[in-house]
């Protein structure tokens, strides 16, 4: 009876190991090499009572042009990534399916219509599929978070790419974010040079 | 299983002195019951063996909780590296705190730090390595994984901690799109508590924690569904009454027993408020599976004790139910309930004074008297045959009371 419960024991001690080990090595030994794009963001300041302080953006862009498909709302479909002239990550299209080229992502679909500023739709007769992307928060230490999300706040609502988020694309559509730009600096050499 | 009531034991031990005075059993047999007895005895669980546990427990709680806050506060300082390899720790500390219970066949203590510790460590190493990769992910998904992965704990080292734990993870998991399979995770935690309500001694610890964890695990039920929230309540509330009667009967006191109460006190909210609330049957067939067989053993238990309080008590909760599906119009419902209070209140009135328990007889005063309350604030008549139907009321309490009081003085009477 003991070996069994040892036995029952170690079994279970290793199912709580499988998520964050499957975890490491799929993001750190990916079988194709992944791709990096850079997303511009907004941001809100929230806390994880498990994993802390962190920062949510919203990844931009979050919506395409509607075109004649129609997809339910929380479903898993396949967003096509590109470039744009200032080197930020566009959706060039969604798909229902795994896109044969090209790099993707596996976003969540939210739904088809027209965008808003305020309360305001800023063009009743433009139509768009909004969706968001699987990468939602940038965990921080507790003492910089409020500072960061002062600074990235208040970059991101000028609309310029000065916030952005460096983002590994897997060949599966999977991501990951590796780090969080702001002016071209990675975070915490941006919060460093801002105390000295 | 008839179980070791240890108070019982010791109550025969005290009498045995003056069964042998009377000559109804002679010394040798004293002896030999008396030995028999006092071995029974010494394998009895002490208040103090269960405060100990409770105390092991809190400590293994509070470090636990250290432990996530520490992680929570992102060593983001160190190297990438560096903090996965923290982020085993305290999995691999409670691992082997775990294999020394098992090893060694430490005590409850041990065991209740051991589970508590190896969840702690899980919520740790995933939660940090969430952190290090900035995984998104919501609560409901991370203690989903952590449930799932954790729930064999519970057996291993037949924790009690862990189960309240596990019962209190499982709120996260209310929110979900699915609730077929939020109920997938009360699964292992059902077994657990009704094996520990069942067997040994119904007045023990544990028949009496399970007792009570219960009371949390029908809410996450009934919350789960959804629109048939108000059904499972009713049939959630109904069991406890009826199981709360049951153990009553049998002298249980009120701390070891709180179906009793919160099960009226839940009919009654019910009958009070759920009339008037809407109902669309969307998933009538996850409520059906639901109420069905805690209706039937509820059911099952009043036929077998043939007690007008909880015959009164099912046939009330079934009625509502009916009420709440087939009535359409909504004033009309909440009368029905109203009536169905009223009734069940005035049931319990005259069982108080025939039975002489003033506790059934204060029940069915608070139910004559919410509905009298609730009746004063609403619209449904005009002020002046509220104001009646006040002062007749107000007259019948007066009265009741005087005879009540009068029955009780006179029985202590014939008593002296």
């Amino acid at each position: 009876m003991k070996k069994i419960r040892l036995l029952v024991f170690l079994l279970t001690v290793i199912a709580g190991m499988i998520y964050p080990v499957y975890k490491i090595i799929k993001l750190e030994y990916p079988e194709q090499i992944p791709a990096v794009y850079r997303f511009r963001c907004g941001v809100v300041d929230p806390y994880d009572p498990f994993r802390g302080r962190y920062v949510t953006f919203r990844a931009l862009p979050d919506r395409t042009p509607a075109d004649g498909a129609t997809y339910r709302y929380g479903e898993n479909i396949y967003a096509v990534l590109g470039v744009d002239a200032a080197g930020t990550a566009t959706v060039l299209r969604l798909s229902k399916t795994i896109p044969t080229s090209g790099d993707f992502i596996i976003v969540k679909y939210n739904r088809n219509g027209t965008a808003f500023d305020g309360n305001e739709a800023t063009d009743r007769k433009e139509r768009w599929h909004f969706f968001s992307f699987p990468f939602e928060r940038f965990y921080l230490n507790e003492k910089h978070a409020p500072e960061a999300e002062k600074i990235v706040a208040k970059l991101s609502r000028d609309g310029s790419n000065k916030c952005v988020l460096r983002v590994k694309v897997y060949a599966d559509g999977s991501s990951v974010i590796e780090d969080l730009e702001i002016e071209g600096q990675p975070l915490q050499k941006y919060l460093q040079s801002k105390t000295k | 299983m008839i179980g070791k009531n240890y108070k019982f034991m010791e109550w025969l031990l005290g009498e045995l002195p003056s069964l042998r005075e009377n000559a109804l059993i002679d010394q040798a047999t004293e002896e030999r019951l008396r030995g028999h007895y006092r071995n029974l005895l010494s394998g009895a669980p002490s208040p103090q063996q269960y405060l100990a546990s409770g105390l092991a427990v809190f400590g293994a709680c509070l470090i636990s909780l250290g432990v996530i806050l520490l992680i929570a506060f992102n060593w983001d300082m160190l190297p990438k590296s560096l903090r996965i390899v923290i982020a085993f720790l305290p999995l691999l500390g409670a691992t082997t705190l775990g294999l020394i219970t098992i090893i060694k066949n430490k005590d409850n203590r041990w065991r209740e730090a051991s589970a508590v510790g190896v969840m702690a460590g899980v919520v740790t190493l995933t939660s940090l390595i969430s952190q290090i990769y900035h995984l998104s992910g919501t609560l409901e998904s991370f203690m989903a994984l952590i449930l799932a992965v954790t729930f064999p704990l519970l057996y291993i080292f037949r924790s009690y901690a862990f189960a309240v734990l596990y019962c209190f993870g499982l709120f996260f998991l209310v929110g979900g799109a699915n609730p077929s399979l939020n109920l997938v995770y009360l699964l292992p935690l059902l077994p657990f508590l009704i094996w520990h309500l069942l067997r040994g001694d119904i007045n023990g610890y544990p028949a009496t924690f399970s007792r009570w964890l219960l009371l949390p695990v029908a809410l996450f039920c009934s919350i789960v569904m959804k629109d048939g929230m108000f059904f499972g309540m009713a049939a959630f509330a109904t069991l406890f009454y009826v199981g709360g009667i049951f153990y009553r009967d049998r002298g249980m006191n009120d701390s070891h027993n709180p179906w009793l109460f919160l099960g009226w006190a839940g009919m009654t909210m019910l009958l009070l408020f759920g009339g008037t609330v809407s109902y669309f049957a969307k998933n009538i067939d996850l409520t059906l599976i639901m109420t069905l067989p805690l209706f039937l053993i509820a059911g099952f238990l009043t036929i077998r004790h043939r007690s007008g309080e909880m015959v009164v008590g099912v046939l009330a909760m079934l009625l509502f139910s009916f009420c709440i599906i087939y009535v359409g119009d909504r004033q009309i419902a909440g009368w029905l309930c109203h009536a169905l209070l009223l009734m069940f209140g005035v049931f319990l009135l005259i069982q108080g004074i025939r039975h002489r328990q003033m506790g059934i007889f204060n029940n069915g005063m608070a139910q004559v008297g919410g509905l009298a309350l609730y009746r004063f604030f609403s619209e449904d008549f005009d002020l002046f045959w509220r104001a009646l139907g006040f002062i007749a009321l107000g007259a019948i309490f007066v009265i009741i009371n005087i005879a009540v009081g009068r029955a009780i003085k006179s029985n202590k009477g014939e008593a002296q």
